[in-house]
C-alpha cells in the first residue's frame, strides 16, 4: 500500500484508516514543514498540521486525481486555514471538531523537531532540484502564482506548468523523505 | 518514523472510532427481523423521554448541581464542570455577565458551541479594574466525541460608566480556546494578556494559591535574514504567585523585553511559552505541578548596540 498513488489512498481512506495512515506519513513533513516555516511557531504548526490533515480527510471522497498533486492540494489547503488562523489569531479546528479529534498536548520533543525543521534551509532542498523544476515549484509554492500565470511566465501551456510542479513537488518529498530516514 | 506521532496518534484514533451509532441503526434495521425493529423503535421512545428529561433539568441549571446524579450514572460533563469550578455554583448577578463583542447569544458563538448563559460567572482580578469572566460552552457531538461541556475563559477590563458601553458590561481583551473539563481539572487555563503579561489562572476547587514559572520560550527566533529579521526572545520567564478567589487567581508576569530589527514596527510579539505551575492547598501542600501552554507578549526593542 505504500507505493499507492495519492488518488488511491484518498479513495479508500473512508473504508481504510490504514490507507489514510500512509496518506499522512507520506506528506506529514511537507505540511509541518511549510507551515512553521510560514508561521514559525511550532505549537501553531503541529495544530494546523492535524487541522489540514483532518480537513483533507473529510475532503477525501471528493479527491479527483488530475494534473494537481495531492501535495500541492494539501498545501492550498494549509494556506488557507494558515491564513485563517492568523486573522482570528487562534488555530482553525473546525475539521478537527467534526472529527472528533481530541486536543492535542505536544512533547517538548515534537515541538523540537518542528523547529529543527523550520530552521532546516527549505532553499537548499529546492536548490537540489533541476532549475525548470525549482523555478515552477518556487513560483507556485513560496510567491503562490497560478497555473495560468505560471505557465505564462515560463512560456509553457498550463498543463506542462502544472506536470512541471508536480514533478518539482514528488522531488522534493522523496529528498525530504530520504533526510527523515536518515536522521 | 513521522515527525508528529501526537498528531498522526490523534487523526487516527478519530478516524478509527466507531461510526455514529445513528448510522449503525440505520444500517442494522434493513437485516434485522419486526421484533427487533419495535424493540429498537421502544428504546428510541426511551432515548426521547430520557432527553426531554435531561433537557427540562438543564432551564433548572441556576441551582447548584451537588446532588447526586443517580446509581451507577455517569455524570455529564456539564455536572463536572459544576463538581469542578464552586463558583458555577454561586448565585449569578445578573449584570456582570454581558461581556461586549462577543455574541453570546448565538447558536455557535464564536467558540465553536453555544455558551451555556445561566452559567457565566465572572470574578474580579484584584488590584485592577479588571475581571476573569468564566463561559461554559456547549460544544455540538462530533463524529466520534459526544456532545461535552467545555469552558473558554476571558479576560476583560471594567471600563467605566461614561465609556459608552453601558454599565456593567465587559471590554475582552484575551479569550482561551475552548478547555475540556479533564483538561481543566489537569492543567487549569491560563490566560494573559499585553502588556504587562497579567491575566488569570482558572482552577479546580481545593487550590487556594498559584504560582507561575519559570518558563521558557517554546518559538524560535523568527530571524530571517532575508527580510532583515534578527529577533532576541527571552528564554527564562519569572515565576509569580497569586491568591486563588472564585477557582481563579489574578496573574502578572511582567513586561519582558525582546529585541528586533526588522523592516517591521511591531510593537508587542506574542510568543508560545511552556511555565511551569505549582498548585497549592490551605494548608500548604502541593496539589499538582502542570506544565502548561500559554502566549506572552513580548515588548519589543530596538537592537542592542
Amino acid at each position: 500500500m505504500s507505493d499507492a498513488p495519492d488518488a488511491e489512498l484518498l479513495a479508500a481512506s473512508h473504508s481504510d484508516p490504514d490507507a489514510f495512515a500512509v496518506f499522512y506519513r507520506r506528506y506529514e513533513r511537507l505540511v509541518a514543514g511549510w507551515l512553521v516555516r510560514r508561521c514559525r511557531r511550532p505549537d501553531l504548526a503541529a495544530e494546523l498540521t492535524a487541522e489540514v490533515f483532518a480537513a483533507a480527510y473529510l475532503a477525501a471522497p471528493r479527491f479527483r486525481p488530475g494534473p494537481e498533486p495531492a501535495g500541492a492540494w494539501l498545501l492550498g489547503i494549509a494556506r488557507n486555514l494558515l491564513l485563517r488562523s492568523l486573522r482570528r489569531d487562534r488555530a482553525e479546528s473546525s475539521a478537527r471538531r467534526r472529527l472528533g479529534v481530541e486536543r492535542l498536548e505536544m512533547s517538548d520533543a515534537s515541538l523540537e523537531a518542528l523547529q529543527t525543521l523550520a530552521d532546516q534551509p527549505a532553499l537548499d532542498l529546492l536548490r537540489e532540484l533541476p532549475a525548470d523544476q525549482r523555478e515552477a515549484v518556487r513560483a507556485r509554492v513560496i510567491e503562490e502564482l497560478d497555473y495560468a500565470e505560471l505557465a505564462s511566465r515560463a512560456h509553457l501551456t498550463e498543463a506542462a506548468a502544472r506536470k512541471r510542479v508536480s514533478r518539482g513537488l514528488a522531488a522534493l518529498r522523496r529528498r525530504m523523505d530520504q533526510q527523515g530516514g536518515t536522521r | 518514523m513521522t515527525l508528529l506521532p501526537e498528531v498522526e496518534h490523534a487523526l487516527l484514533t478519530a478516524i478509527r472510532a466507531p461510526e455514529p451509532a445513528r448510522s449503525r441503526r440505520r444500517r442494522g434495521q434493513r437485516v434485522l427481523g419486526p421484533a427487533v425493529t419495535v424493540a429498537l423503535a421502544c428504546l428510541a421512545v426511551a432515548v426521547a423521554v430520557g432527553a426531554l428529561l435531561l433537557l427540562s433539568g438543564r432551564h433548572a441549571a441556576q441551582a447548584p448541581a451537588h446532588g447526586p446524579s443517580g446509581a451507577g450514572q455517569v455524570p455529564s460533563t456539564r455536572q463536572t464542570l459544576l463538581a469542578t469550578l464552586g463558583v458555577l455554583r454561586s448565585p449569578q448577578s445578573g449584570p456582570n455577565v454581558t461581556i461586549h463583542q462577543l455574541p453570546l447569544g448565538s447558536s455557535r458563538g464564536p467558540f465553536g458551541g453555544k455558551v451555556d448563559r445561566s452559567l457565566v460567572r465572572t470574578v474580579s482580578l484584584a488590584g485592577s479594574r479588571a475581571a476573569a469572566a468564566l463561559l461554559p460552552v456547549r460544544m455540538a457531538a462530533a463524529r466520534a466525541a459526544p456532545a461535552s461541556e467545555q469552558l473558554v475563559v476571558v479576560v476583560a477590563n471594567r471600563p467605566p460608566r461614561q465609556h459608552g458601553h453601558g454599565a456593567g458590561g465587559l471590554e475582552p481583551r484575551q479569550w482561551s480556546s475552548p478547555v475540556t473539563v479533564a483538561q481543566l481539572r489537569s492543567h487549569g487555563m491560563l490566560v494573559l494578556t499585553s502588556p504587562r503579561n497579567w491575566g488569570a489562572m482558572v482552577v479546580p476547587d481545593g487550590v487556594t494559591e498559584v504560582q507561575v514559572g519559570p518558563g521558557v520560550s517554546l518559538r524560535p527566533p523568527p530571524n530571517d535574514p532575508q527580510l532583515g529579521h534578527q529577533i532576541t526572545l527571552p528564554r527564562q520567564i519569572t515565576p509569580c504567585s497569586a491568591d486563588v478567589s472564585d477557582n481563579v487567581a489574578p496573574i502578572e508576569l511582567g513586561p519582558v523585553h525582546g529585541r528586533m530589527t526588522s523592516p517591521h514596527k511591531s510593537r508587542f510579539l506574542a510568543v508560545p511559552v511552556r511555565l511551569q505551575t505549582t498548585w497549592f492547598a490551605g494548608d500548604g501542600r502541593i496539589v499538582a505541578q502542570p506544565k502548561v501552554n500559554a502566549v506572552m507578549w513580548v515588548t519589543m526593542g530596538p537592537p542592542a548596540r
